[in-house]
Formats: C-alpha cells, sequence, structure tokens
C-alpha cells in the first residue's frame, strides 16, 4: 500500500515533467514553423498584389509552385475575399490553372472538419463539373455543417438538387440551424415551387418551414400572397409569424384582413410581427386594433402596437396620447414612454 | 475502565473522521481527475476552429442581435477602456447597455464626457423589478451606447435593469472590468446559430490581464502577471474554464456560466425572473434556475461553454481582496446549493440532480471542510501515533503531486486550444506557479473559503469593496 501510494505519486510527477518539456519543446517547433509559414504567407500576398497590378502570370505560377497549398487556400481566398469582378477573376482561373481545385477537392475528403466546411465553401468559385461531383459527395459527408456548406455552394453554382433530396442529406439537425436561412435564400429562383411545396409541409420542423416562407417573401412575388395569408393562420406559432412578416414585405392592401385577424392570434410572436406589419400600412382600420394590442401581455407587442400608433398620423398619435393620459396600466405606461422616446436635448 | 472506553470511542471516531477525509479527498481527486479527461477527450474530438474572417463570412448574415449588458459600480479605473473594447467587437449587429449601480466614484462623470452622452428616452420592459433608473442616456459618438444611470441595488438588481432595457433576443453580461476580445461575440454566438431553438445559455472563456498592454479598448500584448497572486489565479483559471467548464458543458451539465461573460436567450432569464437581486452568486443562481425551469417545463435545451471566445478581466492582487472575492464565492455556491437543494439528488432533475449537485456537494459543500479536516488530522493523528510517519509524507505527496499534474494537464489544454500565451517560457513561468500555489497558496484558498462557509452560516450578505488597479496602457 505504502509503495503504491509513492509510485504512484513518483509516476504523476514524472508525468508531470514529462508533459511540461513535451509542451515546451512543441510549442518552440510551433513556432518556428509558424515564423516559416508567415514568411511563405507573406511573399504569396506580395505576389497576389503584385499579379493585381502588372498581371505577370508566369510570376504568380512560379510562387503558387514554390508555396504549400495550405497556404495558398488560406492566404489566398482571404485575398480574394476583399476583390469583385474581372480582378478576382484572373486570380481565380490562374488558382484553377495551377491545380488549386483538386488540392481543395481533397480537403473537401480528408481534412479535419474545419477545413472541410471552408474547403465546400471556397469551392463555389471554381465551377466545373468535377466541383459539382465533390460538392455533391460532400452532401454526404458525416458533419451537417459540412453538408449545409456544400448545399450553399451548389446553390451558388446553380446546381441544386431537389430541395427534398437537399433537405434528407442535410438531416434533422442539420434543419435546425440558422444557415438553414441562407441556404434556402440563395435557393435558385426558377425552383420557388419547392420552396413553396416544402413551406405548406405539415411534417416539416417549425424551424424549416419558416425559413422557406423567409426566403420566398424574398422574391417578392405576389402570386405567393395568398399562400402566405393561408400560412398566417398556421397552428405553428413560428411558421403564422414568418408568414405574416412575409405579407408585410409585399405591402399590399390586400393583405390588412389577415394582418387584422393576426393581431388577435394567441402566441405573442404573431401578434408582434402584425403589429410590425400593420404599422406600416397608413391606414385609420389599423388604429383600433394596434390600440388593443397596447394592453397586451408581452411587452415587445406593446411596444411595436405603440410605435405602429405613433406613426399613423395625427390619429394614430391622438389614439396613442389618450392611452398615455387615461388611467395607469400597461398600455399606458408603453404609449407614454413611446411619446417621450429620444433625445431631450 | 471509563478512561479506556473513552479513548477506544475516541479512537473509533477519528478513525471514521478519517476515512470521511480520506472517501471525500478521493471523491473531489475522481471529480478533478473526470474533468480533466473529460475535456481532454472533448478537445480531441473537436475540429479546429475557424478563423474570425471566416466565421464573419460565414455567419454575418444569419447571426442574432445580442445586448451587451454592462453593470458597473466603481468601475472609474477600467470603464472607459471596457466599453472601448466592447465598441469594437466585431459583430453584425448589437448594443451596449453600461448600467451604472449607483457608483460613488467616477464612473458615470467618465462615461458621459468620453462618449459625449445626452439623456434619452428609451422605452422599455418592466419584467424583472430593480431600484429606480435615474436616468437614461445614449450617446453622440456612437448608435450603439447607451448608459442607465440607477439607484444602487447591487449586481443582479443592475443586470436586470439592462435585461429590462434591452430589445435584443440575446443578452450578454460583461464585467464592467473587462476587455472583450474583437471576435469573441461572434464566436460565442455560434451555438445560438446551430441551434437557435434548444440553446438558452453560453459561456465564453475568462482570462487574466494584469500585467497585459491594453490599447483602445484591446489587448494588444499578452504578458502573465508579474507578481504572483495574480499569477495563481491564471492557473485557476485555466482550469475552471479549459478543463471544468469544458467538461460539464460536454455532458450537458454546466452549472455556472460566468457572471463576467455569459449570453443567455432573454426570454428564458425573464421567465425565470432574471437574476435574484442580492445573491451572491447570481450568475450560478440563474444557470440553476434556468436548468429547474427547463426541465420542470420538459423542454429540450442546452446551456453551453465555448472555450475559444475570450474576455479579459483585471484580478485582484492583494490578499485582502482576493480574500474577499473568494469568500464571496463560496458564500454564493453555498447559497445556491442550500436554495435549491430540492433539486440535488432528486431523480426528477435527472444528471443536473446528480452530477451538477454531486459535484457541488463535493467540491463546493465538502471540499475545503475536508481539505483544512485533512491537513489537522494527518499530524494529529501521526501525533497521537494513529499514523506512521511514512504514510503521513506518501499521502501528503501524493495529495500535492496530483494537484501538480491536474494543474499541468490543464495547461495541455490550453495548448491544445487557445495558446494565447505568447512565449514557451510563459508556459514555464505558468508550471512553476502550479507547483508553488500547492504550497501556502492553497491553504490559504481554503481558509477563505471556510470564512465564507462561517459567513454564510452567519447569514452575513455583505458584498465588501473590490478595489482595482486598472489596465495597463500602453499610452500614457
Amino acid at each position: 500500500m505504502l509503495y503504491g501510494i509513492w509510485n504512484l505519486s513518483i509516476a504523476l510527477a514524472l508525468a508531470s515533467i514529462l508533459i511540461l518539456l513535451g509542451l515546451i519543446v512543441l510549442r518552440i517547433a510551433d513556432m518556428r514553423l509558424a515564423a516559416r509559414r508567415a514568411a511563405q504567407r507573406k511573399r504569396f500576398v506580395g505576389a497576389l498584389i503584385r499579379f493585381s497590378e502588372d498581371e505577370d502570370e508566369a510570376s504568380l505560377r512560379q510562387v503558387i509552385a514554390e508555396t504549400p497549398k495550405r497556404i495558398i487556400l488560406d492566404a489566398g481566398f482571404e485575398f480574394l475575399a476583399m476583390l469583385r469582378g474581372d480582378e478576382r477573376a484572373r486570380i481565380e482561373k490562374v488558382f484553377a490553372e495551377t491545380g488549386v481545385p483538386d488540392y481543395i477537392c481533397r480537403r473537401l475528403r480528408r481534412a479535419n472538419e474545419a477545413e472541410r466546411i471552408f474547403a465546400a465553401e471556397t469551392l463555389a468559385a471554381f465551377p466545373g463539373e468535377a466541383t459539382i461531383a465533390a460538392l455533391n459527395r460532400a452532401l454526404d459527408d458525416r458533419t451537417r455543417e459540412v453538408r449545409l456548406a456544400a448545399a450553399i455552394s451548389l446553390n451558388r453554382l446553380d446546381r441544386t438538387p431537389s430541395l427534398a433530396e437537399l433537405m434528407a442529406k442535410i438531416g434533422e439537425r442539420g434543419q435546425r440551424s440558422r444557415r438553414l436561412v441562407e441556404l434556402l435564400r440563395t435557393f435558385p429562383l426558377e425552383k420557388a415551387p419547392e420552396l413553396v411545396e416544402f413551406a405548406a409541409r405539415e411534417d416539416a420542423s417549425s424551424f424549416s418551414r419558416a425559413a422557406a416562407i423567409e426566403a420566398l417573401s424574398h422574391i417578392g412575388d405576389p402570386q405567393f400572397m395568398p399562400f402566405f395569408s393561408r400560412l398566417a393562420a398556421d397552428a405553428k406559432p413560428e411558421v403564422a409569424a414568418a408568414a405574416v412578416r412575409g405579407l408585410g414585405r409585399f405591402g399590399h392592401p390586400s393583405v390588412l384582413p389577415t394582418v387584422l385577424a393576426a393581431t388577435k392570434n394567441g402566441d405573442w410572436q404573431v401578434r408582434y410581427e402584425a403589429a410590425e406589419v400593420a404599422a406600416a400600412f397608413p391606414s385609420q382600420e389599423m388604429i383600433e386594433p394596434l390600440a388593443a394590442l397596447l394592453s397586451d401581455a408581452e411587452w415587445s407587442v406593446r411596444y411595436a402596437a405603440a410605435k405602429g400608433l405613433k406613426n399613423l398620423g395625427a390619429a394614430g398619435r391622438d389614439r396613442l396620447l389618450a392611452f398615455a393620459t387615461g388611467t395607469a396600466s400597461r398600455g399606458q405606461r408603453t404609449a407614454s414612454m413611446v411619446l417621450q422616446e429620444g433625445s431631450q436635448a | 475502565m471509563s478512561d479506556f472506553v473513552l479513548a477506544d470511542v475516541l479512537l473509533q471516531a477519528t478513525r471514521v473522521i478519517a476515512w470521511f477525509v480520506i472517501a471525500s479527498g478521493l471523491a473531489q481527486s475522481a471529480v478533478y481527475l473526470f474533468q480533466l479527461v473529460v475535456a481532454g477527450a472533448t478537445f480531441y474530438q473537436r475540429p479546429p476552429v475557424a478563423r474570425s474572417s471566416l466565421l464573419w463570412h460565414r455567419y454575418s448574415d444569419v447571426a442574432p442581435p445580442i445586448a451587451l449588458i454592462v453593470p458597473a459600480y466603481n468601475e472609474q479605473l477600467n470603464i472607459v477602456s471596457t466599453v472601448y473594447s466592447l465598441l469594437s467587437i466585431e459583430y453584425p449587429s448589437y448594443e451596449v447597455i453600461v448600467v451604472n449601480d449607483g457608483s460613488k466614484d467616477e464612473t458615470l462623470s467618465r462615461l458621459l464626457e468620453t462618449f459625449d452622452m445626452r439623456e434619452f428616452e428609451r422605452p422599455h420592459d418592466d419584467a424583472l423589478p430593480h431600484a429606480p433608473i435615474r436616468n437614461i442616456y445614449s450617446s453622440r459618438n456612437s448608435d450603439r451606447l447607451f448608459v442607465i444611470d440607477k439607484e444602487n441595488g447591487g449586481k443582479a438588481d443592475a443586470q436586470n435593469a439592462g435585461i429590462n432595457l434591452c430589445r435584443a433576443p440575446l443578452f450578454c453580461v460583461v464585467d464592467g472590468d473587462s476587455i472583450v476580445e474583437p471576435d469573441a461575440l461572434m464566436r460565442v454566438a455560434q451555438p445560438f446559430i446551430d441551434d437557435p431553438n434548444r440553446t438558452i445559455g453560453v459561456g465564453g472563456t475568462i482570462r487574466i490581464a494584469n500585467n497585459s498592454l491594453v490599447d483602445a479598448g484591446r489587448i494588444t500584448d499578452v504578458r502573465l502577471p508579474k507578481r504572483l497572486l495574480p499569477l495563481f489565479q491564471v492557473v485557476e483559471y485555466i482550469r475552471a474554464f479549459l478543463m471544468a467548464r469544458v467538461a460539464w458543458s460536454r455532458i450537458n451539465t454546466l452549472m455556472l456560466v460566468s457572471g463576467a461573460f455569459g449570453v443567455f436567450r432573454r426570454r428564458e432569464v425573464i421567465d425565470v425572473g432574471g437574476y435574484t437581486p442580492g445573491s451572491m452568486g447570481e450568475d450560478l443562481d440563474l444557470v440553476i434556475k434556468l436548468h429547474r425551469s427547463m426541465i420542470e417545463k420538459k423542454r429540450k435545451y442546452r446551456i453551453t461553454f465555448v472555450p475559444e471566445p475570450v474576455c479579459w478581466t483585471e484580478a485582484p492582487e492583494t490578499l485582502s481582496v482576493l480574500g474577499r472575492q473568494r469568500a464571496r464565492w463560496q458564500r454564493g455556491a453555498l447559497e445556491c446549493f442550500f436554495r435549491y437543494r430540492h433539486m440535488a439528488f432528486n431523480p426528477r432533475y435527472g444528471r443536473i440532480g446528480f452530477l451538477g449537485f454531486g459535484q457541488m456537494f463535493i467540491v463546493d459543500v465538502l471540499g475545503p471542510v475536508v481539505e483544512v479536516l485533512g491537513y489537522i488530522l494527518m499530524p494529529t493523528f501521526y501525533f497521537l501515533g494513529g499514523l506512521s510517519l511514512e504514510y503521513l509524507l506518501a499521502y501528503t505527496a501524493l495529495v500535492f503531486v496530483f494537484g501538480i499534474f491536474i494543474s499541468v494537464g490543464s495547461l495541455v489544454l490550453e495548448e491544445i486550444e487557445l495558446k494565447r500565451f505568447p512565449t514557451p517560457r510563459s508556459l514555464f513561468i505558468l508550471a512553476m506557479a502550479a507547483i508553488i500555489e500547492n504550497f501556502g497558496y492553497r491553504q490559504i484558498n481554503n481558509y477563505w473559503r471556510l470564512k465564507g462557509l462561517w459567513q454564510y452560516l452567519r447569514s452575513d450578505n455583505s458584498w465588501g469593496e473590490m478595489t482595482r488597479i486598472g489596465f495597463q496602457s500602453r499610452s500614457p
């Protein structure tokens, strides 16, 4: 027992010393490597800047050949992010001709998760069948973030598979990410009917349906108005709220009855969106529904309603003033605060 | 006969106590070892993190708005640096709300003057109670900055006022003596982007900025503290954040998101009544309330820790200030453990009840008592002849070496994940600090924690003054 305790103590002490020495050695090696990489990176970025000025492809190719591909990927795409138009296209062309896309495809298959996501994003700069094939393969990646990044890149290259297939590949967890909003926003316009079909699916998650509605509302096509009006009464608050918000983007008077009905919805998110949208319509019809929301239990709904009344011209302001000078209540407090909102000086 | 029986009873009693101390000590060591192994496994399996510029490119369109709430009481030395650091954060949609909690120094006047503030009427919620607000100010220099000047009500009260005033769906509490790294908000928001429906709270890493250089609200030169006390705290913080938080977060049992830097969903916090006024451990209290509420509502949720977002803070440099802080932390932990004791080991609360509260019981409730008892009993037994010198030395050596091993292990985690200390020399110094802290600092820390226990038993609720030195600046 005694020897056991001593042996354990000695083993732990030796392990601590060895670990510490190992850490210091690794850190020294890491610092040297980092210094070498920094020098290579500096040389490569310098070559990119010179190429932007003199368009001397031969020298850029020479530097690319002498620079590790990992640095080209990191520093090159950081540099490309600052460029647009022809200048960017010229550098991408040189990258494409010097085998950078092949390297990225390999990274997309074999690297760690962070690098695979980055590879999926950067591949969007290199259209071509090899890229599309690599991205389609990445839709089956074990990590959902990689699958999402690959899907967004496919959207950007206009080579998206069907939405049903995409959603199945992204999986249930992927459909909970806010990146889904971006994915659906970049979904090709001509495939909007697929978004409509998905938004209407009651078996899909509320979050993903709301994201589809959001994407459709950005298209701004008035033919979606009846569809949105129907969804504004959906049982799922997240879906109904997204539909009401979407209706607000159309700004068409025909959506008013739906918005008015939404101000009485049982869920605060829907009432909030309705109050926000109602405020955008300079209509006398909106005054009483908004005034009713001033007594809402939810602060954000009361505030949106009060702001809406304040923006509805003299009649709206008078109604707000009447509330503010009335008996003490939630609505009175909100009305009073909104009327005083702003700088004192 | 009676003397003989009494001696026998005493011997048996001391044996029982000794075994209790040994068992508790072993349980505590098991908790630390478990944390180290789980944290190591987490970092091993975790992918390397993306660069800040990539995060911006990837998430800026979908990042949710965040309100940064900064409760400030007598923070005249650091508040301007803190606000500068917050205004230079790289995040698409955020606002900064500084809550001057009735400071007696120049906190408010420095803010008003530096950021050209004017009185402003801002409609706000009254969902959480707090001491009366005297004025609200907005900055002429920045649309993002607001200051609430309110009567003193304590940290929790100030945070509640900030939560009422903010409009973003998420809020982030930041201490008034802290420097937030520019990409920290983008990194801490990532769980809210990846899993927006379930994530309700996320904490980031706190680091000690003593002796590091601060320029225009940014840490420009990371340096280790020159003084021993803050240096020991650097080691402690590495253990607490990169080992303990990572491990508990991994098994979804995180009990604490530091009050110095943590992001929460406003709605859920309002549902549980916000921060508990007058609480000594308001951050721990809030997280426990959130766990309780979500479990009772049978909702799926996540409270998680992300190591990469870093917030730098000033650590106490004197024994008296540090002692007050540690006693207060201990009171906070005990207060929360006993306030929510119905959750402890209650099957209804699952892993929070067993693992979360179990860990609090072993480390916070029993920990200091057992360790001090150990220091007293072991030599006593030796002098009474109940313990041989060989065993006393062997056991003592094991306890200290184990402590050093855990600290060195946490340095490995630091090297894998953050690597914030610039040179191999700093690693060596930290390792030396991890050894030296076992001889003196560890014991005095336990004394402070026992003091906290005593204050808790006497219902002493004084907060204690926290004297600041101020950040070091390159510019004069």
